[in-house]
């Protein structure tokens, strides 16, 4: 990768990656600190990454901050929160769907949180979303299978309860 | 696999993350059409994804390789960038400190020029005298070699109309160079050269000198003087005195009580209204207290 590249991988790239880190951990400085490492990373590691995998390359090493990031036990919000609750009554008002997709998106894991931001956000394949998460692309398939149907449900549920 | 009642939803999912291939994709369509609770089912699925949204990353700047991008960019562009400095009128600004310098001075040169113009006057009268007795050599010598010779009494001469005129004002004009010069500390640079000779010749072409009263003794000195600068010789028994009686005014003073507060300030010959200078030092005081006051 050139240097010219990385500049033109800033304008490409970065809104994406802080969008998938900030939906994963809802904490806006947080995801900026991240996105900040993963482009310092691919600064330093510029001459060994191919041009072509720039993409993932900054989605993967995000992921791994954000997980590292989890795992310190830094401020994430969970299912529990006041929030979610608020924003269901939202929905119970709205009755938008986007609303309601968006709260049941918070209350999946963060495995599959992930995987259904990189397939539905970014539009990866198993394989390439297997490459970014290292999970293997069985594992990826069967992992969004059942997110899919987790959010279907809870949706229906959702749906029944505000209709 | 086989599309089938059980498969089906497995097949669903994978056509909504696009991992079909084209011909599964038809399949899967055609098992959809064929029952309305797979289209229900699929539906449902397809609510479950997530429309993009747009967020962006307000913080780019602190990504970009400034250096690189620099390095990059044509001369020409990035000489467009230069800021050129515009012929712009620049108003002068002047600092507190300054004003206050150039107020002060301003007072000083004020307070310089009056004492300059009192000096400049008074001066200026003291050489019209000198100037006056100078151009009056000629004459005086004249009249005094006439005494000399015995052509002309000095009664004569004072009754004599053209002379005597000539000799009383020169006769007053030098008394008044001598008085000042007994009353003033003796200032050879400040009266000049004729003053000089006066005092200097004084004691030596007149023995007599204590025999006469004071006002004779300044007549004596000033007309003495006059000789002495055209080296003249002056007959040492000639009486002088009717001459003096008859031209010179004896003046009186009065001795001024220093402590009376609205007495009259004299500055060389210039009378100054004391109010008024009150009313300025006041004034200037009350300027450098106001000024004091604010740096404090």
């Amino acid at each position: 990768m050139t240097d010219k590249e990385y500049n033109i991988a800033v304008d490409l790239y970065a809104d994406g990656v802080y969008r998938f880190i900030v939906k994963n951990i809802r904490h806006q400085e947080d995801a900026r600190d991240i996105v900040q490492t993963a482009f310092e990373k691919l600064w330093v590691n510029r001459t060994i990454v191919d041009s072509l995998k720039i993409k993932s390359y900054l989605f993967t090493v995000a992921y791994h901050q954000m997980i590292d990031h989890i795992r310190q036990g830094a401020k994430m919000i969970t299912t529990e929160d006041f929030e979610t609750v608020n924003n269901h009554s939202t929905y119970q008002k709205d009755g938008e769907l986007k609303q309601l997709l968006l709260q049941a998106i918070n209350e999946l894991n963060p495995t599959q949180k992930s995987l259904v931001l990189l397939k539905d956000y970014e539009g990866y394949s198993y394989q390439e979303i297997g490459e970014i998460m290292s999970l293997s692309e069985s594992q990826v398939k069967v992992y969004l299978h059942r997110a899919r149907l987790q959010l279907k449900h809870k949706l229906v549920h959702l749906d029944k309860v505000s209709a | 696999m086989e599309l089938n009642e059980k498969t089906y939803e497995t097949y669903l999912l994978s056509y909504i993350d696009n991992e079909l291939s084209h011909s599964e994709r038809l399949m899967v369509e055609r098992f959809v059409k064929s029952e309305p609770k797979y289209t229900a089912a699929l539906k449902d699925l397809q609510n479950a994804i997530l429309q993009p949204e747009t967020i962006v990353f307000e913080d780019k700047a602190l990504l970009y390789r400034l250096e690189e991008m620099n390095a990059s960019l044509d001369l020409d562009f990035k000489k467009s960038l230069y800021r050129t400095e515009t012929a712009t009128p620049t108003t002068p600004v002047i600092s507190l400190w300054n004003r206050n310098v150039l107020r002060y001075s301003a007072i000083a040169a004020l307070f310089v020029l009056t004492i300059g113009t009192a000096i400049m006057l008074t001066s200026n009268k003291d050489k019209a005298i000198v100037l006056s007795a100078n151009n009056s050599i000629p004459e005086a010598k004249k009249l005094i070699g006439n005494i000399n010779d015995g052509i002309v009494s000095p009664t004569q001469a004072l009754n004599s109309n053209q002379p005597s005129q000539v000799l009383a004002a020169n006769t007053k004009s030098s008394v008044q160079l001598v008085g000042k010069s007994k009353t003033e500390p003796f200032q050879p640079i400040s009266i000049g050269v004729e003053h000089t000779i006066i005092a200097s010749s004084s004691n030596t072409l007149f023995d007599n000198k204590n025999t006469l009263d004071n006002n004779t003794t300044q007549v004596v000195e000033a007309i003495e003087a006059v000789a002495s600068i055209e080296k003249v010789q002056i007959n040492k028994d000639v009486d002088f005195s009717p001459v003096i009686q008859n031209t010179y005014q004896a003046e009186s003073f009065e001795e001024i009580n220093t402590s009376e507060p609205d007495r009259v300030i004299y500055i060389s010959s210039i009378e100054i209204d004391s109010d008024k200078i009150r009313g300025f030092t006041r004034r200037i005081n009350a300027l450098f207290k106001r000024n004091k006051s604010d740096k404090q």
